[in-house]
């Protein structure tokens, strides 16, 4: 019969992988909402202004 | 399905991707006037459609939203995310060319079924697709992620409204306002952003929390319940006292949003012109705007029910108070007053998924949303009429344009103040509801 030798571990869990921060597509994905956002918010804050005139 | 190690904050730009896209809905009124004058050209003729017809198209796209979301809700639990938003770019863009060919050949109905029905069917599947996607990522922070989302929905009205300007005037031409060339565009552009959406959403592995949450995911303020079906939660009253919560509010901002223009001209006469007008909707949008991911980011702090209450008791004052600073003559103090009542306009749209999570369970959250936006579509009908009609009422009756809207805004008040009533009356069911999630797990 095959026996664990005692210093092996028992049945420790495995550590749940770290998430790998993958730079370009997360800033990739981010800029092709925010662009064409800035570019829309820019337009209405340039319009708003005329309130102020 | 993600992989274990993938990085949560990559799943919002797919849904505001989907939302600034649909966001357009709200621009539609820059097509008013050019659809008007299709025949016509420089002035209108008789055969033209009139703006009243016109605004039909935005009305059935909104009805057709709260309706299309309801009925699609546990479609889109059982298909998951990205097959949704697949098919929401396919009906919004589709929307868009079958609406153009309906401008090319002068036939309205052809313009009401693509962009009200087909186009409506795209904005209540995309407008729900991303939600529980988002609630599920971010289990720890609900309301800002759907508030995220939703945000994005204000948002693309504010891309839209500019774009279309300038798609108008690139295709105009002797004899075509270029409406329908733009709607060709338009159609193009979102489906190409749509689908980004749509291939780069991904649903978590099942049991996964967020990475520096593990072992304790940290809990909002309303105990967890088991996940409650769709067709169980429109049994109970917590989902109608929601309805009615999200219907008041919306009717009060949609009333507002629609007329603000003219209200402000109308309540300060000689020194608001249309330019300052046009200003005054462009801060209100943006208040708006930022209402959506504030106010729902609070809510995981201060609690879902407590956001709503200050919604709806702080409104009930402003909208009391507007019509004496409107007397006063203080254009500040009206523009501040409108201001805040437009952020919790929009904070209501983005914080009531969270809600809907706190009381429901994430299971079918999206079908359990898509059914309470139909207070969304009565709202869109019932917001313009009543401030419309009460206003004609009163110009008929020789109220002077400048107080017209005094009454509308005390009925307006007198909503928000049934909505308080329903948010009151919500906390003791909200805890029944947890006893019950708890028996059940039991």
């Amino acid at each position: 019969m095959n026996r664990a030798p005692a210093s092996a571990p028992t049945s420790s869990p495995t550590p749940p992988p770290t998430p790998t921060r993958h730079w370009l597509p997360l800033i990739g994905a981010w800029l092709v909402v925010l662009v064409p956002s800035a570019w829309g918010i820019s337009q209405v804050v340039l319009k708003s202004l005329a309130l102020f005139r | 399905m993600a992989p274990l190690d993938y990085d949560r904050w990559r799943v919002p730009p797919s849904a505001l991707a989907i939302h600034l896209s649909i966001g357009q809905a709200y621009a539609f009124s820059v097509f008013n006037l050019p659809l008007s004058k299709l025949l016509g050209g420089a002035v209108a003729s008789p055969d033209d459609w009139s703006v009243s017809q016109i605004g039909w198209v935005f009305s059935m796209a909104i009805v057709v939203l709260g309706l299309s979301a309801a009925l699609f809700g546990r479609w889109l639990e059982r298909v998951g995310p990205r097959r949704a938003m697949a098919t929401a770019a396919a009906c919004f863009a589709g929307g868009f060319f079958v609406g153009a060919a309906g401008i090319a050949t002068h036939q309205f109905w052809l313009l009401l079924f693509g962009y009200g029905v087909l186009g409506g069917i795209g904005l209540g599947i995309g407008y729900i697709s991303p939600v529980s996607t988002l609630l599920k990522w971010f289990p720890d922070r609900p309301g800002m992620a759907t508030g995220l989302a939703i945000m994005g929905f204000g948002g693309g009205a504010m891309i839209a409204s500019p774009l279309s300007v300038a798609l108008m005037a690139h295709f105009r031409s002797a004899t075509s306002p270029g409406v329908a060339e733009t709607f060709l565009t338009l159609g193009a552009i979102y489906f190409v952003m749509m689908l980004f959406g749509a291939f780069t959403v991904r649903v978590p592995a099942p049991g996964w929390v967020p990475v520096h949450a593990r072992g304790v995911v940290r809990a909002t303020r309303t105990p967890d319940v088991v996940s409650v079906s769709a067709r169980d939660a429109v049994r109970t009253a917590p989902f109608w006292l929601l309805w009615i919560m999200l219907c008041t509010n919306v009717t009060a901002g949609i009333g507002v949003l629609g007329q603000a223009s003219a209200m402000i001209q109308e309540t300060f006469p000689g020194r608001i012109g249309v330019e300052a007008a046009a200003g005054f909707v462009g801060i209100l949008s943006l208040a708006n705007l930022c209402g959506r991911f504030l106010w729902s980011s609070l809510s995981d702090h201060i609690g879902r029910r407590a956001t709503y209450l200050t919604f709806f008791s702080l409104g009930t004052v402003l909208y009391a108070t507007v019509p004496s600073s409107g007397r006063s003559g203080s254009i500040v103090l009206f523009v501040l007053a409108f201001v805040v009542v437009l952020t919790m306009y929009g904070g209501a749209f983005a914080t009531i998924p969270a809600y809907l999570r706190d009381l429901f369970g994430t299971q079918e959250v999206g079908a359990i949303h898509g059914r309470l936006l139909t207070a969304w579509s009565t709202a869109g009908i019932a917001g313009p009429a009543l401030v419309n009609y009460v206003r004609e009422y009163r110009v008929m009756s020789g109220v002077p344009k400048s107080d017209a809207y005094g009454v509308t805004m005390y009925v307006m008040a007198g909503l928000l103040l049934i909505g308080l009533g329903a948010a009151w009356r919500l906390r003791g069911l909200q805890r029944s509801l947890a006893t019950v999630g708890a028996e059940r797990l039991a």
